[in-house]
Formats: structure tokens, sequence, C-alpha cells
């Protein structure tokens, strides 16, 4: 029991276990799954910022270029005011980007870089409107040549390898992310591995539990059915020892004690008839002696057929049950009708027993508690089988599943169910309240046949 | 002339005072003694007794089957049963298998002498106590088959021939009494016989019992 039980709480946290990694699987798989959308976004959005940032560095680069190129064409002072404030729109534009690319990139040598160059260009920009007023074309040419074009080509290498540098970093990132996604997968594959272990060792368990319990119900059973036999075999048995019983003692009593007694019965008239009794006294005395003894012999006689009626070894089947219902009738009242169809005089002891203790029962119960008015009693002997028929008009009573009287009182009827079934006969019930009762004893006769050999 | 007399109990104090009782009387002969059916048949093959005094229940073969059998092999004996019961079944049965008497063993002192004297002679003998339960209706069951009394068939002088036959009159004295001849008589015998379906004079006496026609 202790076993089992124990083996009931592994299976159980067998199945919990199961339950728990499945759900963790699933909870892995959601976090997973969120955590790789939300990087993903992030990398995607830095590299947009990135891209942004650098896009109007250069536009401005090349708006600064323009400005300071139509500031040459007329370089007045009112013009170099506009430039001014124009340079200035700009760079203040550029100071944005520039805060926003360098917090959005990791690459700080590069962005420093980058906003050297910057400085440097704005530092020979910035003074233009001042320093350039009235100038030639040919002294802007060579500014332009000298000055400007040489420090934007640097800066577009510089924003070039910043953008390198964030292309760069956007594919690192993407390969990490990568691998984080292969390695978060291989997690939640070897979870899915490990559920699927665990059930399939759980599935196993509960096999070899349930198999293990059906073995134990097959043993169960067997000892069970041959507790039965064994059973209905020591019923058999006890049966046949009260019979056995029954009758020596019949015999005993009717036989020793009977005989010996109508002896005496028959000594005491020899003495009654000798001449030499004349007394009346003696007479008298010998005449009631003898009337003891014959009252004795009675009680006897009476005892021995209780027991077991001689005639059903004497004379046969069909007397005995005729002197069992002449009593009954005499007992009980109960108007009495026999027929019997081609009954044999003498079958196999044990048939006869059979027959004639069911009859006995059924009649007893019909007596103590039918209240029946009218029984009618049938025997025939057919081809295949001995059939007995006790009906009576009774109270009847509820049946159980068995076919056996609902109460306790149809003890009887099961002892003659026995007696029947010993001599591999069958024995029916058919009774409800109100309807009266029918009994059928069915005795094949192949059975008896071999009983007899 | 003395009765030759077969005695078969199988209850040795039983045939011993038996025996007592029949050695009183000079006329029996005790020519053989049996314990069991198979002894008894076996004595009356080789004695060929007059009277067969048989228990009823022996051992081995019971009284009753050893009386057909004693007289398959000796015809002339009379048997006469002897039983502890008065059980008109035990009676109904030996009357069947040819017994000419029978009587109560506690009974045996009083009757046997004049029952072995009774059946040596042709005639039936049963003890009073038998023939008072043939007479005791009241407790008779009620046989589903039994048609009503096939008494009713017979025709007055049928009945009363049946009478006189059972009373112990042999065909001639009814013949004389009646003033018919003797073939009449025995006509009417046979009919009566017939209709009542009786086999030996032992069983028409016994019928004759049963409805209380005589005691």
């Amino acid at each position: 029991m202790a076993g089992a039980l124990s083996k009931r709480a592994v299976l159980r946290a067998g199945y919990a276990g199961v339950v728990a990694v499945l759900v963790l699987s699933a909870v892995e798989a959601y976090r997973i799954q969120s955590t790789i959308s939300r990087q993903h976004l992030e990398i995607y959005r830095q590299f947009v910022d990135q891209d942004a940032g650098l896009g109007t560095l250069r536009r401005n680069l090349w708006l600064a270029g323009n400005y300071v190129r139509d500031f040459f064409i007329l370089p007045t002072p009112a013009q170099g005011e506009l430039l001014h404030s124009q340079l200035q729109d700009l760079k203040n534009e550029n100071e944005q980007a520039l805060q926003h690319l360098a917090l959005s990139s990791n690459d700080a040598g590069t962005a420093a870089k980058l906003r050297k160059r910057l400085d440097e260009f704005w530092a020979v920009v910035d003074p233009l409107p001042r320093t350039m007023l009235h100038t030639t074309g040919g002294q802007q040419y060579d500014f332009l040549q000298r000055e400007i074009v040489p420090r934007r080509g640097q800066l577009y290498n510089a924003m070039l390898a910043l953008a390198g540098a964030s292309q760069q970093r956007f594919q690192n990132s993407q390969s990490e992310f990568a691998s984080a996604r292969r390695q978060a997968a291989g997690r939640l594959l070897m979870m899915l591995v490990a559920a699927l272990l665990l059930s399939v060792l759980v599935v196993r368990l509960s096999l070899r539990h349930a198999e293990n319990l059906e073995l134990q119900a097959e043993r169960h059973y067997a000892a069970v059915e041959q507790t039965k036999g064994e059973l209905q075999q020591l019923s058999a048995r006890l049966l046949e020892i009260e019979e056995e019983g029954k009758r020596k003692l019949s015999r005993e009593l009717h036989d020793e004690i009977g005989q010996t007694l109508a002896l005496l019965q028959i000594e005491i008239s020899h003495a009654q008839s000798l001449p030499e009794v004349r007394s009346a006294a003696l007479i008298g005395s010998l005449g009631r002696a003898r009337e003891l003894a014959e009252r004795t012999v009675q009680t006897v006689r009476d005892t021995a057929l209780l027991l077991r009626p001689a005639l059903l070894d004497d004379l046969g089947l069909v007397p005995a049950l005729q002197f069992l219902l002449e009593n009954f009738l005499r007992r009980s009242r109960i108007a009495t009708e026999f027929t019997e169809e081609g009954v044999a005089d003498r079958f196999p002891d044990a048939v006869m027993t059979c027959v004639y203790r069911v009859l006995q029962e059924a009649l007893h119960n019909c007596e103590k508690h039918s209240g029946a008015a009218r029984v009618r009693v049938a025997v025939r002997q057919l081809p295949e089988c001995l059939l007995l028929e006790v009906e009576d008009n009774g109270r009847g009573f509820s049946l159980n599943a068995n076919g056996m009287p609902l109460k306790s009182s149809g003890l009887g009827l099961l002892g003659s169910r026995e007696r029947a079934a010993i001599v591999g006969g069958t024995l029916a019930i058919d009774s409800a309240p109100g309807r009266g009762t029918r009994i059928a004893l069915r005795i094949p006769l192949p059975a008896v046949c071999e009983a007899a050999a | 002339m003395s009765v030759r007399i077969l005695l078969a109990d199988d209850h040795t104090l039983m045939r011993q005072g038996l025996r007592h009782i029949l050695e009183k009387h000079a006329d029996f002969d005790i020519v053989a003694e049996a314990s069991s059916g198979i002894e008894a048949v076996e004595a009356a093959r080789a004695q060929k007794p007059d009277v067969a005094i048989v228990d009823v229940a022996m051992k081995e073969l019971n009284g009753i089957e050893a009386a057909s059998q004693i007289l398959k092999c000796s015809p002339h004996t009379a048997v006469l049963m002897l039983s502890m019961y008065s059980d008109e079944r035990y009676v109904l049965r030996a009357v069947k298998a040819g017994a000419r008497g029978y009587v109560l063993k506690n009974s045996a002192g009083d009757e046997l002498i004049s029952a072995i004297l009774t059946v040596q002679k042709g005639m039936a003998f049963f003890s009073p106590a038998v023939a008072r339960i043939f007479q005791d209706g009241s407790a008779r069951l009620k046989d589903a088959r039994e048609t009503s009394d096939r008494f009713e068939l017979l025709t007055s002088r049928e009945r009363q021939i049946y009478q006189l036959l059972a009373e112990g009159n042999s065909n001639k004295e009814i013949a004389t009494r009646l003033s018919l001849s003797l073939h009449t008589v025995e006509t009417h015998r046979w009919h009566v016989m017939e209709k009542l379906d009786l086999h030996s004079t032992a069983e028409l006496v016994l019928s004759a019992v049963r409805r209380g026609l005589v005691t």
C-alpha cells in the first residue's frame, strides 16, 4: 500500500514536472521573442538616426559651400551679414545633429575626429563675412581651392568613416542578434527535449504502474475465483457429510433402537399370552409397558423419518416425495397438488437427495413465510433432464440480481442452489411480492448417468 | 402337514425373536434363515418354502425386490412382508411385488401366526394398523392426474362380487351364495380386475381396504 502510494506520488510529480517544463518553455519562448524584437528595433532605430544625422551634416556642408559661393558672387557687407546668419543656422543645426550622433554612436573616436574636422571647417568659414569683403574672383577661387575644398573633402571622409563604422556596428549587432537568437532557440529546443524525455519517462512509469495494477487485479480475481471454488467444494462436502450423518443416525435409530423396541413389544405380547400370567395387575402392567414401547417406537420412527426418510433409500424418489407432501399437507393444511410424469424409481443417491431436500426446503418456506393457500408440485423426467417445480400462490418476495430473495431468510434457498450445483443442476426462483413463488430445479440427465457410473 | 417357512431379516435379534414365536407352533418348520435379500432369494430357490417371511428393509437387496425374485424362482411360495413401516407406499410396493400379506413388526407377536396361516391358505393378510391407514383418506395427496374413483365404473353386480372377493371368498363360494354359474362369477371378476386395473387378489383386497369396503 505504501509502495503504491509513493509510486502514485512519483507519477504525480512527473506529470507536474512535464507541465512545468512546458510552461517554462512557453514563457521562455515568449521572452526570447519579445527581447529579440526589442533589440532588433533598437539597433535599427540607431542606424536610422545615425544615417539621418550624417545626412543632415552632409546637406549642411553642401549648403555651406553654396552659401559661401553665393557670398563670393557679391561680397558686400550686407551679403556678409546674410552669410553669417545662414552659417550660424547651419552650425546650430549641425551641433544638434552632432550631439545626436555622439549619443547614438558608440564609436567615440570617429565622432570626435568628425567634430574636430567640423570645428576646423567652421573656423575657416566663420570669419569669411569679415575677411573676404570686397575680394576679387581670383582671391576667392584661391581661397575656395586652398581652404574650403580640402576641408570639405576631409569632412566627407570623416563622415564616411562614421557611416562605415555605423554600418559595421549594425552588421555586428545583426550577427550578434542572430547568434543570440540561435542560442535562445537552442535553449528552447533543449527545454522541449527535456519535456519530451520527461513525459516519455512519466508515460513509461504510468504504463508500468497500470500494468502492475492490472496484474494485481488479475491475481486478486484468480485468488477470489479459487477461493470461491474451494468454498463451493467445501460446502458440497459439508452437505455430503451432513447427509451421510443424517442417514447413519436415521438408520441407527430405526434399525437398532426401533427394531429392538419392536422386539420388546413382541416379547411383551408373548408374555401376556403365557398361561402362567393370570394376575390382572400383571396383565395391566404388561399392557402399559407395551403401550410405552409402542409410543417410543413411534417417536424413534418419526425422528428417523425427519432426519432422512427410509423411503428414499428403500422405495425411491417419488414415494419419498409423496411422503414429504403428505406430511406437509397434514401439518400445514395447505391444499397440495402433486403431479408425477415418467419418473424412474432410482437415481444416483446425490440426485435423489438433492430433489428431496430442495422440495423439503421449498415446502418449509411455503409453510413458514408464504401464507399460501395452495401449492402445486410437479416432478417430471424428460429425455434430457429431471425437473422439479414447486409453485405456490403466497405473498412472494423480491429477488436480487442473482435471482435470490432479498431478505436473509433466503439462506435455505441458497443451500438449495448449492445442492443443485453439486449434481450439475440449476435452481431457478421466480417470485415477486404478491405474485407467489415458483421454484424450478433442473438436473440434466447426462450428469445423472455420469454420477451413476 | 407342517408349514415350511423361510425367515429373512437382517436384524439378528429380531430374527431370533421371531423364530422364538414360530417355534411355539408345532405345525411350523423353519427351513431356512437369511440375513439379507440375496440370501433370502438363494434360500427360497433351494428350499421352495410354503411361506417366506421377508423384512422390507434389508441391506444389499431390499425385501421388496427380494420378494419379487423369490416369487420368480419359487412361484408357489406365499410372501409375507414384515416391516417397521405402516406407510401405504411400502404396502403398495410390497403388493405390487407379489406379497400376499403385510405385517408390522411391533404387532408381530399377536398377528404373525394368524398371518402365516391366512396367506398359506392363499388369502391376503394385512395388519389392522395398515388397513386403518388405507381408510384414512383425509391426509391423502390430491394427485392431479388421478381421475375420479374407478369404483364408479363398476356395475352393482360387479361391486357385490368385488366386496365378496375382498372378504376372502373363493369364486366357488360366491357362485353358490349368489346362485350364479362359476363361469359368470369368473367373468365378473375379470371385469372388476380390468376396470380397477388390478393384477392379483392381494391388490384387489388392498384396493377394497383402501375404499373402506372391508376392514
